[in-house]
């Protein structure tokens, strides 16, 4: 039985079909049934066009600008050349797709679109933003609520969500334009840091400041507000409106996770 | 142990708002186990609000009972845990198996049905059981290919995996017809097969004609053959919790949910004419099921 399931598997992952794959491994008899309407082979394809076209499909979804660029035909074949290298391991057919930034660099397709690797990354970012733990988010009322002379005092945590990643490509402008069909003139090399988020069912992305980068990444282990304040001054920004203005921002995209019992502590003194 | 649910809609991401919204007075929901195994996100944050609300069942595609691979002890942990945040009425799986060596072809795959095949399962259900703490659904898949060495029909397999494991069953009505085609045989062979008392749900689903083939695509609604052999089916088993099936290209929510009001009215029509055929004959067995006695 092993060794049949084995043979089964060869054959259903083969690149090139089944068919092919009997050739290939000079298979002389299969162990499936075949009739008068279909052969053996032709049922066993059955589920290697089944294995291949449900992960394709999967990736179509989760790349989608990768395929927008590549076309139909190159984005089949870099996944057939994808799986081949890389067969699904896990239970999850969310994570069939995670390897693919890492295969795309070592693709002939990435000598062409040099940017190719990190939009894939990207696009694999906003995935792991979708499925993020999720959490309740400090509101700008619940902020209110505390008396502002024990501010210094909040507790700051990130949403479960949050994610930082900086580029050397601009991947947000390439995938925007991919995705609405305009020319890419002028893309070269260029520092981009992103921001990702999610805000109830959509996940969300913007360009940021390396001040706002080092102070949302000083938040990554929980943070005091005084200490947000003071690590501003101490990068010659002028903390006051600086940090008032980030944290109206914060607040407003659901960037803050809601301290819970520790928060409403400090509310309640 | 496993009471009738009513008729349910598998829940899909694309329903989520709508259900959030307007909270619809569908009976139950099956989820897909493997979508919600995840250590947090938002589709558990959603499964969480609609657990409260509704009864819910854990629909598994990954458990691979077939497979010569050693059962995998962290797809099975992560199941626990979220049977154990869910608490479903019922968790189920297919009868067959994914990938070997590790690899996983996301791919229902059918077995030979021989008694080597039949103690290597029964021993895996067992060991489930044990470790999940609860007997499970083991559901009947659409299959395209056979093997040369299969030496019982499928029904006969399948009844015997359930009698020997304490398992039950999940019977897909769509997939019993769309492989009574692909392998010439009577569907109504297969209902009749199938014992009354390891029943607990039924599937009903579209497929798609391929000319030599039928495939189970999940992609249309249920076509009159396959309500006609609900209708059987009901016919048999008396009212059995219902679930429609809807995986690609998936219509509003509404739709579905029309759907799962269609297969009430033909499990009522039907399950009342039998249940007056029964009581003109002088049988009162329905009356004690309704009672439930």
């Amino acid at each position: 039985m092993q060794e049949a399931q084995q043979l089964l598997w060869r054959l259903i992952s083969a690149p090139e079909g089944v068919q092919k794959g009997i050739r290939d491994y000079r298979i002389r008899e299969l162990p499936i049934s075949g009739d008068h309407r279909l052969s053996g082979a032709e049922r066993l394809d059955i589920y290697a066009a089944m294995y291949f076209f449900r992960i394709l499909d999967c990736l179509k979804e989760d790349y989608p600008a990768v395929l927008k660029l590549l076309g139909s035909d190159r984005f089949h074949n870099l996944v057939t050349d994808y799986l081949w290298r890389y067969p699904p391991r896990h239970w999850s057919l969310r994570t069939v797709g995670d390897r693919l930034p890492l295969f795309v660099k070592a693709s002939p397709l990435f000598r062409r679109y040099r940017y190719l690797a990190e939009l894939a990354e990207m696009e694999w970012q906003l995935l792991e933003v979708f499925d993020a733990a999720d959490q309740a988010v400090l509101r700008e009322e619940d902020l209110k609520a505390i008396e502002p002379a024990r501010w210094g005092g909040i507790p700051l945590a990130l949403h479960p969500s949050v994610r930082l990643k900086s580029f050397r490509w601009p991947v947000d402008r390439i995938r925007e334009g991919i995705l609405k069909r305009r020319p890419l003139t002028r893309i070269g090399p260029e520092e981009t840091p992103l921001l990702f988020w999610r805000q109830g069912l959509k996940v969300f992305y913007r360009r940021i400041s390396s001040g706002e980068w080092r102070l949302i990444s000083s938040l990554r282990d929980g943070d005091l507000l005084d200490r947000l304040c003071e690590r501003a001054s101490q990068k010659r920004m002028n903390p006051a409106p600086t940090i008032a203005r980030l944290l109206k921002g914060w607040l407003r995209d659901g960037l803050l996770a809601s301290g819970g019992g520790r928060a409403h502590r400090i509310a309640g003194g | 142990m496993f009471p009738f649910l009513g008729y349910g809609v598998g829940l899909r991401t694309r329903h989520y708002t709508t259900i959030l919204r307007e909270w619809p007075p569908v009976d139950w929901f099956e989820i897909l186990s493997e979508n919600y195994m995840v250590a947090g996100g938002r589709p558990l944050w959603v499964l969480d609000q609609i657990a409260e609300r509704y009864p819910v069942v854990i629909h598994g595609v990954s458990l691979s009972i077939g497979t010569t691979d050693p059962l995998r002890r962290d797809y099975l942990s992560a199941l626990k845990k979220l049977a154990q945040r869910v608490r479903p009425r019922w968790i189920s799986d297919h009868l067959c198996w994914t990938g070997v060596g590790g690899h996983n072809a996301h791919d229902l795959l059918p077995l030979p049905y021989t008694e080597e095949t039949l103690r290597h399962v029964v021993g895996r259900v067992k060991e489930v059981q044990d470790f999940l703490g609860r007997p499970i659904l083991l559901e009947n898949v659409s299959s395209y290919m056979s093997f040369t060495d299969s030496r019982m029909t499928e029904w006969e397999f399948l009844t015997a995996v359930v009698r020997e494991s304490g398992c039950y069953i999940l019977l897909d009505i769509n997939n019993i017809y769309v492989s009574s085609v692909n392998h010439s045989f009577d569907p109504l062979e297969y209902i009749e097969a199938i014992p009354v008392d390891r029943l607990v749900q039924f599937h009903l689903a579209g497929h798609s004609d391929h000319g030599k083939y039928l495939l189970d695509t999940h992609d249309h609604s249920v076509k009159p053959v396959v309500w006609r052999l609900y209708e059987k089916a009901v016919e048999r088993f008396g009212r059995i919790s219902t679930l429609i099936e809807w995986d690609d290209r998936i219509p509003p929510f509404q739709r579905l949910f029309s759907i799962a009001q269609k297969a009430k009215r033909l499990a009522d029509k039907v399950y009342e004419r039998t249940t007056a055929q029964q009581l003109a004959r002088g049988t009162a067995a329905p009356l004690a099921a309704d009672l439930g006695a």
